[in-house]
């Protein structure tokens, strides 16, 4: 299969012979600079020991014409292992570019002007191991994050100098939370211990935060700022995904893989989901509104090196219309519900950052609307005033088999209205180290799965407990999160694990840092019980419901829906013979199976207002951290396909093509394949080519 | 292949070799086969019990050399939570990171490839 283009810089595939634990992954990244006529897209691009800089279109058009760097720079010594182009302050004038290197230090250069700036833990003395990730905070010209191999992640600002001495930090942690903790500088002593530098600069400020992201020493691998500029989510080689409030450093949410570590995150444009790519060659799917795994996706045959969401081709309604039709708030709805401002706390130390996400906050309600709904909104109108009927027969087939299964509140929501929904659809991509790119949809069968058997299956008993378990162990993260309590009728999303939630928050009262809003708890709690509760008294019930509900599921996604992709259906039938002997060989799923098998409404009440006792041991296999492989949707790829010989590394969505990066040093573009369901996407109608990815130009 | 009954330690054989019509022998396949430090099984039969039982890294049996009739064997075990490299008589500590030099390379016929992997569960 030929590529499209593709260019790499010497002529010859990268392959030095260097130790593997030596290697630096090659990486790409893009920016948009204006001149204040036409923008400019620019490629910055590093591979063993170069960093390469150059406009996107002089190997886009004409590839057979050799590129000409607007900055090439090799370096002796140390290898550059990632780099972030600061998209905030970039301009004609100055592009300003962070590296990371293999030995820690984390040097800013200006690509336009050929300049280097600065470079910070120059003589290693805040972290001797290999930067993982580097990225400017959002909306910042001069304030970054660096994460490490060691599982450190250190904030810089680069207005400050970043002295040559051992940090001293403070010895109590900024702040705790489950698994992390931040820890500060002490100024007053570095202060003294600095001879060289006159009074004026004598305060040591960098690295103004310290992350330990892990206790056991295992690494950060990445880390990505959410669009609403207020979150964090990082990922680390224990596998664990955190949603970390840059601000506050609360914990929002946290998730964990099916097994091994996880290297790769990517917000969807909205935030409202983070897609995951990693060791158990999975991609992982979280949704920030319910704070748990929907889905996973399985079609690389190695590790996930890096996942995407492709903006152009997602189809997202306004925040009204998703409230509207799917109940799912928007994100700063559920910010404001969890979190009443608490910038205050840190105003001291970091304003500048205050400032960034105040601002963020205001930017992103803004660029929602006008980015993704404006057109949306008048398919929603539209169909809205249609009524009932049916848009199309596969449409209809669609929502009605959808509808179907929900006993709760949200059957009211769907019957009937959710015929006219818009149209709701995310992409994204991934590429591993099988050489494989992935394209995936994650559409309303998907995203709704869970809800719908959750809704079915109403485990009240081994939910609620194994949610306390989760809440009361103290690895975990309080996944305790208040809708307003006038969202819970639109929402019905997971009542029950609200309900568990809410239940176990008045023991776990203390543990949390800032529960603002124990009231809309206390009304949530019996609401969704009542409606959730009635339909869960016996369990083998639920099950045979379940079991219809799943048949009834992939005959929908057999006949009515002819999409790409559709929703792995495992075979439920064996399931849950399977469930019944896991749950009694496993030893610490006893206290479920116990209640599973007993069946009886007391047992599930019992359970339900039972003390959580702390665990010894940590348990989040079986959970919303780390569903059972059979308990989410496990979804195929669109498209599965082996693009390079070498492991891929980089994954990017442009307008008009994607584009793959991989070890041996190359780049290349691919053609979006059409999506014929997929007409609202704007690339897709300039292609007429079938499913596969298709060549755009001719090979060098 | 689907395994029905899953076992307490997971031993893993890498096929690194194959018969080459052209040589007359057998030669040694240095691709690259990443493992991760932690393994579930995706192929269990529907009715093993325990299928998504958890299973962690605790030795490699590594081989150094260009051809599977010479070379030398060292191993990897994990003792006291930190990575060992036994190599006849010198012992090593290793960085878990340090891990990836073992996964082969594909290019390099000489590459330490990781030969045999023992996964014991975590239950």
């Amino acid at each position: 299969m030929p590529v499209s283009e593709y260019f790499y810089p010497k002529r010859i595939p990268y392959a030095p012979q260097v130790p593997a634990s030596s290697l630096t992954p090659v990486k790409t990244s893009f920016v948009k600079v204006s001149d204040g006529l036409t923008d400019e897209d620019c490629i910055c691009f590093t591979v063993g020991r170069e960093l390469f800089y150059f406009f996107y279109k002089s190997f886009k058009q004409e590839p057979a014409q050799p590129v000409e760097y607007l900055d090439k720079r090799t370096y002796k010594g140390v290898a550059p292992t990632c780099h972030d182009i600061n998209q905030f302050s970039a301009s004609a004038d100055s592009v300003r570019v962070a590296v990371g290197f293999i030995a820690g230090q984390v040097q800013i250069i200006d690509v336009r002007t050929k300049e280097s700036l600065q470079i910070m833990n120059e003589d290693r003395s805040v972290e001797k191991s290999r930067v993982t990730c580097v990225k400017w905070f959002p909306n910042s010209e001069n304030i970054l994050l660096a994460a490490h191999i060691s599982g450190f992640m250190y904030t810089y600002d680069i207005t400050q100098p970043c002295a040559n001495f051992m940090p001293q930090y403070h010895s109590q942690p900024y702040k705790s939370g489950n698994g992390y903790s931040i820890y500060t500088l002490k100024t007053k002593n570095t202060t003294i211990s600095s001879p060289n530098s006159n009074g004026s600069t004598a305060t040591q400020r960098n690295p103004v935060y310290k992350w330990v992201m892990s206790t056991d020493g295992s690494g950060v691998n990445a880390f990505e700022f959410s669009p609403c500029d207020k979150f964090v989510a990082v990922v680390t080689q224990s596998g664990y995904l955190r949603i970390i409030d840059h601000s506050t450093f609360d914990e929002y949410g946290c998730m964990k893989s099916y097994f091994g570590g996880l290297l790769t995150c990517s917000w969807s444009p909205d935030g409202r989901y983070v897609v995951t790519g990693g060791e158990d060659d999975l991609v992982t799917v979280w949704s920030f509104c319910d704070k748990c795994v929907i889905a996973r996706g399985s079609g690389h045959r190695s590790w996930v090196s890096e996942v995407a969401f492709d903006p152009y081709c997602c189809t997202i309604p306004s925040d009204a219309d998703m409230k509207a039709y799917y109940g799912i708030p928007s994100v700063s709805d559920i910010v404001d519900a969890q979190n009443p401002h608490q910038f205050g706390q840190d105003s001291d130390k970091s304003n500048s950052m205050d400032k960034v996400a105040d601002a963020a906050d205001d930017r992103y309600e803004s660029d929602t609307k006008t980015s993704h709904t404006d057109s949306l909104n008048d398919v929603g109108i539209h169909l809205k005033l249609n009524g009932d009927m049916p848009t199309s027969l596969a449409n209809s087939a669609i929502r009605r088999l959808r509808t179907y299964s929900n006993v709760s509140k949200l059957s009211r929501l769907s019957i009937g209205v959710e015929g006219s929904a818009p149209s709701l659809s995310y992409r994204f991509g991934s590429v591993g180290q099988d050489a494989q790119l992935c394209l995936w949809e994650l559409d309303e069968n998907a995203l709704f799965f869970l809800q719908r058997s959750k809704s079915v299956m109403a485990p009240t008993s081994q939910h609620c407990d194994k949610e306390e378990e989760q809440n009361s162990s103290k690895e975990q993260a309080p996944s305790n999160f208040n809708f307003p309590a006038g969202d819970v009728d639109v929402n019905g999303l997971s009542g029950l694990d609200y309900s568990g939630d809410g239940s176990s928050y008045h023991n776990q009262v203390n543990n949390y840092h800032h529960r603002t809003s124990l009231d809309s708890s206390a009304v949530l709690v019996p609401s969704s019980r009542s409606s959730s509760v009635p339909h869960s008294i016996n369990a083998s019930v639920n099950q045979k419901e379940r079991k219809h509900s799943s048949k009834l599921d992939s005959s929908n996604s057999l006949s009515a829906i002819r999409k790409f992709a559709t929703i792995g259906t495992h075979d439920r039938s064996q399931k849950e013979a399977k469930e019944h002997k896991r749950n009694l060989s496993l030893p610490h799923f006893g206290f479920k199976s116990s209640a599973n098998h007993t069946s009886s409404n007391t047992t599930s009440k019992i359970g339900f207002l039972r003390k959580p006792q702390p665990p010894k041991v940590m348990k989040t296999f079986g959970t919303n951290i780390c569903p059972c492989l059979d308990d989410t949707p496990m979804l195929v790829p669109l498209i599965c396909k082996k693009v390079s010989q070498g492991r891929l590394t980089c994954l990017d969505f442009k307008d008009d093509c994607v584009v793959t990066t991989c070890q041996d040093g190359y780049i290349q573009l691919w053609k979006r394949p059409e999506m014929p369901h997929n007409v609202n996407s704007p690339t897709a109608s300039t292609s007429s080519l079938k499913e596969q990815i298709k060549p755009s130009g001719t090979t060098v | 292949m689907r395994i029905k009954k899953l076992p307490m330690i997971l031993a893993l054989h890498l096929k690194r070799f194959k018969y080459c019509d052209t040589l007359n022998k057998y030669t040694k396949l240095t691709y690259r086969v990443v493992f991760p430090f932690e393994l579930r099984l995706f192929n269990t039969t529907d009715d093993a019990s325990n299928p998504e039982r958890l299973y962690d890294l605790i030795a490699v049996v590594v081989h150094c050399g260009s051809g599977p009739y010479r070379g030398h064997y060292v191993s990897i075990v994990k003792s006291h939570g930190m990575w060992l490299l036994f190599d006849d008589d010198t012992v090593e500590k290793l960085e878990p990171s340090g891990m990836e030099d073992f996964y082969g390379v594909t290019a390099d016929k000489n590459s330490e490839s990781g030969y045999i992997l023992f996964y014991q569960s975590k239950e």
